[in-house]
């Protein structure tokens, strides 16, 4: 990912919140798959040829709407040439994948982005490092976060994780059904609260957004495009220690 | 569909070892296979959630609720009219004023928009109803206060 030139003032922390089946992981999805696009540098052919590209701009989408097309941003992109002379936009062939500088970390599986699955180990194991900076971490359930490991050592060093924040331009989407059940370090840290709720009929979910700085307000979008990207029935792994441990009691 | 474009190439960015960390582990798999239903495969009409939130007016729903409770008439007279508090048997004779004044003074307006300019305001001011209206809104969002404060948890 592209180093900012002048790192934020704020910590990009963002608790997205809701019922189960409101559409908390497809929120926290279409987020990163925004950023992920909107900084794509080519697509990659399925026998790995790589066509540098980039997404559609203000001007490619007057272009288009003038002809009657209104590009859907997922779909529609501008490839150059090999020697960047000539371009021309198309509509990214499906079996082609997308590359993008947009580094993403994540406890579930994402389809069509790359990223990189990690467990509570992983962020243990690379905290010293500087594997996590600029960087989105997606953090489904609160498998890392939650309000009853908060005094745990783990706890803790993942709350001081949660300070270093923005000093690591990291954005941090950590998706939870209610509010207490997340860290009250990481409910202190958030910048940003996100409240779902799904349309069954209309495939709409409402995000109540109260970020930090703006009036609250309240945006719907279509939740069928971001459905290819994960799967809704994915269960966060569980680490296995914590699996042996809470064994010990019952055994 | 295509366009000729001239663009600058862009030197590669030098992979920082954060970046080459991440490529270790980094691995990327094609979309799933999903039917997303009768309205097809793209966004079509939709706008993404990245572009709905960037096309948000950033007004809160009571905000959205108060514009379109006390709609902004284009008059001042009108718009302080709607706070007011008409008595029921003064309705007539101040519609009948407005209608006319509004007539007089735009030549281009016609009998029905000048009897909606009056009759809005003035049914929204009937009997001081514009004002509990307003009351009970400013109560919503204490309400709403309450309950932003309960989500917080904290």
């Amino acid at each position: 990912m592209v180093e900012n030139s002048s790192p934020r003032t704020y910590a990009d922390v963002k608790l997205i919140l809701g019922d189960q089946g409101s559409g908390k992981t497809c929120s926290g999805v279409a987020l990163v798959k925004e950023d992920y696009y909107d900084q794509l540098t080519g697509i990659q052919s399925p026998s790995g040829e790589i066509i540098r590209a980039r997404c559609l701009n203000e001007d490619d989408r007057i272009y288009l709407e003038k002809r009657g097309v209104f590009p859907d941003k997922f779909k529609y992109i501008r490839v150059f040439s090999d020697d960047g002379v000539k371009s021309k936009i198309i509509k990214k062939p499906s079996d082609y994948d997308v590359i993008s500088p947009v580094k993403i970390f994540s406890n579930f599986h994402l389809f069509g982005m790359s990223h990189a699955l990690i467990t509570l180990a992983d962020v243990v194991q690379y905290l010293n490092s500087d594997l996590f900076t600029n960087a989105w971490i997606l953090s489904d359930e609160s498998v890392m976060t939650s309000a009853r490991n908060s005094m745990t050592a783990v706890g803790k060093l993942l709350a001081g994780l949660g300070a270093t924040i923005r000093k690591r331009d990291l954005h941090f989407c950590q998706m939870s059904q209610y509010n207490r059940q997340v860290d009250w370090q990481f409910r202190a840290y958030a910048t940003t609260r996100i409240l779902c709720s799904f349309d069954e009929i209309t495939k709409v979910i409402t995000c109540d957004i109260t970020e930090r700085g703006q009036p609250r307000r309240s945006v719907s979008y279509w939740a069928p495009a971001y459905w290819r990207n994960f799967d809704t029935k994915e269960v966060p792994k569980i680490p296995e220690r914590t699996l042996a441990k809470a064994f010990e009691t019952v055994s | 569909m295509t366009q000729e474009y001239i663009e600058e190439p862009q030197e590669e960015p030098s992979l920082s070892q954060s970046d080459k960390a991440f490529d270790k582990l980094a691995a990327i798999e094609p979309e799933r296979e999903v039917a997303l239903g009768d309205e097809g495969e793209d966004l079509g009409g939709h706008r993404s959630f990245g572009e709905k939130m960037r096309e948000s007016p950033n007004l809160t729903d009571i905000q959205s609720l108060d514009k379109g409770m006390f709609p902004d008439m284009g008059y001042k007279h009108l718009n302080v009219l709607q706070m007011a508090r008409v008595f029921p048997d003064k309705f007539n004779p101040y519609e009948s004023i407005l209608i006319k004044d509004l007539l007089m003074n735009n030549d281009d307006m016609s009998v029905a928009e000048a009897i909606v300019y009056a009759d809005t305001p003035l049914s929204i001011a009937l009997d001081g109803e514009g004002r509990i209206d307003k009351l009970a809104l400013g109560g919503a969002v204490h309400a709403d206060e309450d309950r932003k404060d309960d989500v917080k948890g904290l």
